[in-house]
């Protein structure tokens, strides 16, 4: 079946559009492409992933201001791909108490899901959106991911 | 009549409030909707002015952004580079 409602994008994915040696880079190149046909709706992000990529891709490219303008154009330049959602306050104490329950009882014994992350579920939840694209397995019991379809499976 | 998910339904109910105050009866969803219609098409530049800052993103858009990050392969990238505080390594750090 094909959706039509949306994908939120996480932080991994636009990591691995930032540069080539990135270790998702030629997954996310090739959802990349995937996306860009069309039959996943629109795309969508948040200001709180803004928060984590851009710190991430000034450290791992030693404030390399190549790499940073690539990443300036992938949020709000010419090359722009997603609607950047606004995490308000109103969402604040929702995500609290799903950070908190998702922490202390599905989690208690594992590594803990960053607050960030149970705000992306938050915003998902809110505007509908069902998919994600991300490399990280904390969001597979929230979410559905966009996978790259393999010949072997 | 057809269903279509909407994506901002608070967006809805707070106009739904609104106009509950304003006409001072509470109009249905399916009428505020049917008003925005006809709105929409009242104002149809606007329309298309709103919709096309909405990024859209086309396959020859998707190869000009691997076409830019594949120029910046000799650029150093480091995945274990580390922040200089102890929070920052943890939150970042994995």
């Amino acid at each position: 079946m094909v959706r039509t409602m949306g994908v939120f994008l996480d932080t991994g994915f636009y990591l691995g559009l930032c540069h080539p040696k990135d270790q998702h880079a030629q997954e996310s190149e090739k959802i990349l492409k995937m996306l860009s046909m069309g039959e996943h709706g629109l795309l969508y992000s948040s200001n709180l992933i803004i928060s984590e990529v851009t710190t991430l891709t000034a450290v791992r490219s030693n404030n390399n201001v190549n790499v940073l303008n690539q990443l300036e154009n992938l949020i709000w330049g010419k090359q722009k791909i997603a609607t950047i959602l606004h995490f308000e306050s109103y969402l604040e104490s929702e995500t609290w108490e799903l950070f908190k329950k998702i922490n202390t009882i599905d989690l208690k014994d594992s590594r803990p899901m960053s607050f960030v992350d149970v705000s992306s579920i938050v915003l998902c939840q809110h505007h509908q959106i069902d998919q994600i694209v991300s490399f990280d397995p904390h969001f597979d019991r929230f979410l559905e991911k966009i996978k790259i379809l393999r010949i072997t499976e | 009549m057809s269903i279509v998910k909407i994506r901002n339904k608070k967006a809805l109910e707070q106009l739904q409030a609104k106009l509950t105050l304003r006409l001072g009866r509470k109009a249905t969803q399916i009428e505020i909707l049917d008003y925005c219609l006809i709105l929409a098409n009242n104002n149809f530049e606007k329309l298309v002015e709103l919709v096309s800052n909405m990024p859209i993103l086309s396959l020859e858009k998707s190869e000009q952004i691997i076409k830019a990050r594949n120029k910046l392969k000799n650029v150093i990238y480091n995945e274990e580079a580390s922040f200089g505080s102890r929070d920052d390594k943890d939150i970042y750090n994995e």
